[in-house]
């Protein structure tokens, strides 16, 4: 735990319990004896990195249903998803259907096959559903009308809809929304625990969940979209870093015990990229930090300002690459990011544009609808702002198809301290 | 633009401060002083290497349209040593301003048409020239208005009283407005001064020598009219480029092949539409042929072009290898010989100076394809040519005769397609080939031919009468000579490849 | 090449060589550097398909001297207009059908296929077909290179005939074109593609063996092998260079730092896919300003204005601090890419090469610095 006022830890601590829901009563019990008392010093939000604990629970088995124009061929044409996705498809249904990217429909919803099959899908005693469909970052109609019909078969299905994971691949965002399956109910689990233990000592703070993109969301979301608080921990290090050294805009060098890594910040907040790559697999559909390994060929931006930090537990090496750390550090530096955290909230979506014009205003729309999503999560109206907007053209896609992507921040209306 | 003496040269810092250049945006400013010689408005990358030091090179609105261009004209003006770069008001990254500041060259944006600015700078440096007058300021602001290089030059010639003002490329008048009176003098203008070169364009005024006008403000005058000129220059020619395409098209369709001249109109109707081209309509060709030796020199269309317009013709001529071409509809024999003598009197002077020579195809009754007419005129073109610069003959006045001006073997069996159409289509017409060489070779006596080609005497007796069928002049002595050597062309060509088809059989 | 240079395996007859799986996973890498503007998971996917179909196959890649010059040979590639096959890879059947609908078209046995460009998803895409078919796949490709257009071929160049082109669409339809003029079986299949669903598997350009060695660029399988074994060993940034400016007798224009990003950053009339972009870039080091023209390809390199790289040269990009493969999808505004150009196959620098995929072929006002040179 740390609590943290400004750019200073004011707090730090471990802990040891016997079970989880204990170790969080515990923490908070601590923290409420600390601060609670000062009335100039509310506890206003409190986030929590869930990452560790969602990796290490294990996850649901899966139902994941698959929209398509036509099922693969033979076993080599059908893509495969990492193993630890794979073993969670108990079933895998094909359902006809599927869009091209300008949301044309390239084949009829098969819905009638589909709810033949209903009564089967039930029977598996399977709640977790993943839907992923065709060029459904284009046309959501197809995974829509699956998600309906199961629904009313079954309104306790806990499903994931593809769609909000975006990747021009459709493996990437069938893993993604088979993993976010497999962990709602995981993170519906955790999400009860924190609210009840945070309402005990803390009734008026706002509950968040630390995001992989350096942001947070509201605690609520973590059991509706959980695959996004999975990796959040490189993120908050680069964050937490920044935020002690007081560098909004810059490289952050974490030299840690098992190598050192780079990352930037931009505006106060990790530059990030919309997928989490793992080789040349299916990627994570999820806006997380830009985080890569440090190699004796970085080249550092003339002008930047760069964070160095030692954060190794193992005291008097020095770091390699004969970096000179600008800041060291032995608390998890991690949860002084979480501390940190804004509501982030993005928006990447493929548009039709003629003319320049039109992609000023595609681009603009999406700027105001990033910045109202992150309204929606909790900022203030007049809180908010953009640090990312971008509209590029996608090569060997159609005429006039642009994929927009903007990312909007934004805080509470009073922000003075913030508790993990 | 001609370079002013020192201590009169604008200075950057001052136009932008309280000149012409004010109306702009200064996206860029070298620190270091610079001084302003003249103004260029480019409408394409390759036109910045011609332009001299000191230049203000203004990009045309085309131009401006991708930041790239902007990167690369940038890069070019750098290199050539321009005073600034003036470019239109639009979105630029920070990185076209970030090239700018590297090679160190002022970069500014207009809000208004880049061509005005370009045009009150010119005034500006006329202006500093000699002293302030607002006449030459309304002159240009009169000119912009004019889209034409004609009507450039009477809004000049207006605004000096009148006096004659003339566009001369290699000291040949292309275009002109105004009159001219007794002893008068003369003050001419370079349009582009390009190095290396001795001949180019002028713009020049003849000034009467018993009024009180002042040389220098004519000249300062014509100055600040360069711009306009090559505006309105520059539009008409591309205008004309683009109607002119449908034209150069047709000098690749040049297959000698009868049969495809029959289907020639089906194949290429897209074409004829765009030539406006009707079916039954008649139609006469101008070639303009210039010595394949000499270098060939851009401006040298947009000049013809200019002169082309005195032949008093509205259609466009097209810019072709080894020439120019007009069509032209003709509906009557006359038209061609009236057509020939206005070409020869209007521009017969101009086409001699340059080194040039035309030629008319022939006016015929019968439908006749387009290419055909085409390769007429340019045959007869280059008959003239050949017979001395400035020279225009008619392919009708020629006929046979085209032979004899040419040693190559092509060009005569191309002759001979047109000028003996029905011997060349005749089945037997390698007999009545080898037959007429024959007599020819036998001074036009039957019996040594018969003799010598192993024939009966009546037997050649009906070929040669069937030759005058076919139109073969053989009993006119002035073609006689041109007959015997396209016969002779012809039976080379045909015993050839006889010959070569016998060696090739096993 | 001999095969017993490159792989472990022998070689199954002359000029023959049995891939392995670490072949095509240098394959992939290879394709993807020589087109680093094309998202490369369409081309992970199919050197994941065919890595696991090769436990039952084997993939051979056959020089087109070892051919009878009389054998028939096809193309076998992927053409996009409005679905990403990352997106909706094709299921399996479609170029077996294509091929088998070139064979009753032209009465003849296809003896090989080829890929249809020699980088991102249609150079691997015939491996699979070849695994699929048990046809050899030729070591030599119509483009040397990826090039939007079919009709941007070597062998169109050459004039060998395009048609017949078969094609099959996401939903399973099927279509035959016959159109003898490149340019128009470009325009043709492009339409169709749209109302197939946004790709088709196609075969087309089938012509004999000795055609393709006239006419085609060749061992251009094996040269993307050959960079991947180099992007993908493990040593030193600087050797994996040296070893790469050597085999692809490539340039390092600059090593930048990525400034700006632009899209519809030009006017563009032309049916080609996709619209315009650049990207603008400082090289710390010298202080020069690069700009990348982009187009599906990176079309032209200007250093401080200069003309430094343009269509058909190859202008790809590598992470200077990995030294692998950048996809232009990872690069945005403070990442450090080296720009590399790569000579094109010297027929594209013949006058009708340049005609055919020149600058101007792009709508880019300039001639190509060999033009006439």
């Amino acid at each position: 735990m740390t609590a943290l006022e400004g750019q200073k830890i004011l707090h730090s601590s471990g802990s040891r319990a016997g079970s989880l829901a204990e170790a969080v009563d515990q923490t908070l019990a601590q923290l409420h004896s600390l601060l609670h008392n000062d009335p100039l010093r509310p506890v206003t939000e409190i986030t929590a990195d869930v990452g560790p604990l969602l990796q290490t629970r294990s996850p649901a088995e899966v139902v994941a249903i698959r929209v398509s124009p036509r099922p693969p061929a033979d076993a080599f044409h059908s893509t495969s998803l990492p193993s630890n996705a794979a073993s969670l498809v108990r079933r895998a249904i094909h359902v006809r259907g599927g869009h091209d990217v300008r949301g044309r429909e390239l084949a009829p919803l098969g819905l009638e096959d589909f709810v033949a099959e209903l009564p089967s899908i039930v029977a598996t005693g399977i709640r977790n559903i993943s839907i992923t469909g065709v060029g459904s970052i284009a046309a959501t109609a197809h995974e829509e009308a699956v998600a309906d019909a199961l629904l009313s078969q079954d309104s306790d299905m806990r499903i994931t809809l593809s769609h909000g994971y975006f990747s021009n691949a459709f493996r990437d965002r069938d893993y993604t929304a088979i993993l976010n399956s497999a962990l709602s109910a995981t993170g519906d689990e955790l999400a009860t625990l924190l609210e009840r233990s945070c309402r005990r000592y803390f009734p008026s703070a706002a509950l968040c969940y630390a995001k992989n993109d350096g942001g947070s969301g509201p605690l609520s979301l973590l059991s509706t979209t959980p695959v996004h608080g999975l990796f959040a921990e490189p993120a908050m290090r680069i964050l937490g870093c920044a935020t002690l050294t007081g560098v909004p805009d810059g490289e952050v060098i974490l030299g840690e015990d098992q190598g050192v890594s780079v990352g930037l910040t931009r505006h106060g907040i990790p530059v990030a990229s919309s997928l989490i790559r793992r080789g040349h697999g299916a990627s994570l559909a999820s806006n997380a930090a830009v985080h890569a390994p440090y190699t004796r060929n970085h080249l550092l931006a003339p002008d930047a300002v760069s964070v160095i930090a030692d954060l190794r537990q193992s005291i008097g090496a020095p770091l390699p690459f004969g970096l000179k750390p600008t800041i060291s550090i032995r608390d998890d530096v991690a949860l002084v990011g979480c501390a940190a955290a804004l509501l982030t909230g993005w928006i990447d979506r493929l548009e039709s544009v003629v003319n320049e014009a039109d992609l000023r205003r595609a681009q603009h729309l999406a700027e105001e609808d990033a910045q109202s999503m992150t309204v929606n999560l909790g900022a203030a109206p007049g809180n908010t702002r953009i640090i990312e907007s971008s509209a590029s053209s996608v090569a060997y896609s159609y005429p006039g198809i642009v994929r927009v992507r903007v990312r909007a921040a934004g805080t509470r209306a009073v922000a003075d301290s913030e508790v993990k | 633009m001609r370079r002013p003496g020192q201590g009169r040269r604008l200075d950057l810092s001052t136009v932008l401060a309280r000149g012409s250049l004010r109306s702009t945006t200064a996206l860029y400013l070298a620190p270091s002083s610079t001084v302003i010689d003249g103004v260029m408005i480019v409408p394409h990358l390759d036109a910045i290497r011609r332009v001299p030091p000191n230049t203000v090179v203004v990009l045309s609105t085309e131009m401006g349209a991708g930041g790239w261009l902007v990167s690369a004209a940038l890069r070019h003006a750098w290199e050539r040593r321009s005073s600034a770069v003036v470019v239109p008001e639009s979105r630029y990254s920070s990185t076209v301003i970030g090239l700018a500041e590297r090679l160190d060259i002022t970069l500014l944006a207009a809000g208004q048409d880049p061509a005005s600015v370009a045009l009150d700078l010119a005034a500006e440096i006329g202006a500093a020239r000699s002293v302030v007058d607002v006449q030459l300021a309304n002159l240009v602001r009169a000119l912009i208005k004019e889209s034409t290089v004609t009507g450039v030059l009477r809004g000049i010639s207006q605004h000096l009283g009148g006096i004659l003002i003339a566009l001369e490329y290699d000291g040949v008048l292309v275009a002109s407005a105004g009159s001219t009176g007794k002893d008068d003098g003369q003050v001419s203008v370079d349009l582009r001064s390009q190095e290396n070169s001795s001949r180019g364009m002028a713009l020049t005024a003849q000034i009467p020598a018993d009024e009180a006008y002042d040389r220098q403000f004519v000249r300062t005058a014509l100055e600040m009219a360069v711009p306009s000129v090559q505006s309105a220059w520059l539009q008409v020619n591309s205008r004309e480029d683009r109607d002119a395409v449908p034209s150069a098209a047709l000098v690749d369709l040049t297959p000698f092949d009868t049969a495809a001249d029959d289907k020639f109109e089906d194949r290429h109707r897209h074409l004829m539409t765009e030539l406006g081209w009707h079916r039954g309509q008649r139609y006469v060709a101008v070639w303009i042929w210039h010595d394949p030796n000499e270098p060939h020199r851009l401006e040298r269309t947009a000049v013809l072009r200019l002169l082309w317009r005195r032949v008093g013709i509205r259609r466009p001529l097209a810019e072709v290898e080894e020439g120019w071409l007009s069509i032209i509809p003709c509906e009557e024999d006359q038209r061609v010989a009236q057509l020939q003598q206005r070409v020869n009197a209007k521009i017969g002077r101009a086409l001699a100076e340059f080194h040039l020579a035309a030629g008319l195809s022939r006016w015929q009754a019968e439908n006749v394809t387009l290419p055909a007419i085409v390769r007429e005129a340019k045959i007869a073109a280059e008959c003239a040519y050949l017979t001395g610069p400035g020279n225009i003959l008619a392919f009708g006045s020629l006929n046979v005769q085209a032979a004899t001006f040419f040693m190559n073997q092509e060009t005569i069996q191309q002759v001979a397609h047109l000028a003996l159409p029905q011997l060349m289509a005749a089945p037997d017409r390698e007999q009545m080939i080898s037959s007429l060489a024959s007599y020819l070779d036998h001074h036009s006596s039957v019996s040594s031919a018969a003799k010598a080609l192993n024939l009966h005497r009546n037997t050649l007796q009906t070929r040669l009468h069937r030759a005058r069928e076919l139109g073969v002049p053989l009993d006119d002595p002035h073609q006689l000579l041109a007959t015997h050597m396209i016969l002779h062309v012809l039976n080379d060509v045909t015993s050839r490849t006889t010959r070569h088809a016998r060696k090739d059989s096993p | 090449m001999t095969s017993g240079e490159r792989s472990g395996v022998p070689a199954t007859r002359l000029g023959m060589t049995s891939l392995t799986s670490a072949d095509i996973a240098h394959l992939r890498t290879g394709a993807q550097f020589l087109a680093c503007t094309i998202d490369p998971t369409s081309t992970y996917i199919y050197a994941e398909m065919i890595q696991s179909a090769m436990v039952s196959g084997q993939v051979q890649l056959v020089d087109v001297e070892s051919l009878d010059p009389e054998d028939l040979v096809v193309a076998t590639g992927m053409v996009t207009q409005g679905l990403f096959i990352a997106d909706m890879p094709p299921v399996g059947d479609e170029f077996l059908s294509c091929i088998s609908a070139i064979e009753t078209a032209l009465s003849r046995k296809v003896q090989a296929v080829y890929s249809l460009a020699a980088a991102s998803i249609n150079g691997i895409v015939p491996l699979m077909v070849g695994l699929q078919s048990g046809l050899p796949v030729v070591d030599a490709d119509p483009m040397g290179r990826v090039f939007p257009l079919i009709s941007q071929t070597t062998l169109h160049i050459g004039e060998v005939g395009i048609s017949p082109i078969a094609m099959m669409g996401v939903t399973g339809e099927r279509a035959m074109v016959e159109a003898p003029n490149p340019q128009r079986a470009e325009t043709l299949v492009r339409s169709l593609v749209t109302e197939l669903g946004g790709w088709a598997a196609t075969a087309m350009y089938p012509c004999t063996a000795g055609e393709l060695r006239m006419h085609g660029v060749r061992g251009t399988v094996t040269r993307m092998i050959r960079v991947g074994e180099i992007l993908d060993a493990d040593e030193s940034v600087e050797n994996k260079y040296r070893r790469l400016i050597e085999l692809l007798k490539a340039v390092r224009i600059s090593r930048a730092r990525v400034q700006h990003i632009e899209s519809l950053s030009r006017p563009t009339g032309l049916g080609l896919p996709a619209q315009p972009s650049s990207m603008t870039l400082i090289d710390e080091t010298t202080g020069q300003i690069i700009r990348l023209e982009i187009q599906n390809e990176i079309l032209l390199v200007l250093v401080d204005g200069a003309v430094a790289a343009a269509v058909p040269d190859i202008v790809t990009l590598l992470s200077p601090e990995y030294g692998t493969a950048v996809s232009l999808d990872d690069v945005g505004v403070g990442t450090v890419i080296d720009v590399i150009a790569i000579p094109a196959a010297e027929a594209w620098y013949s006058a009708p090469g340049l005609e055919l995929a020149g600058p101007r072929a792009f709508d880019i006002p300039l001639d190509h610095p060999r033009r006439n040179a």
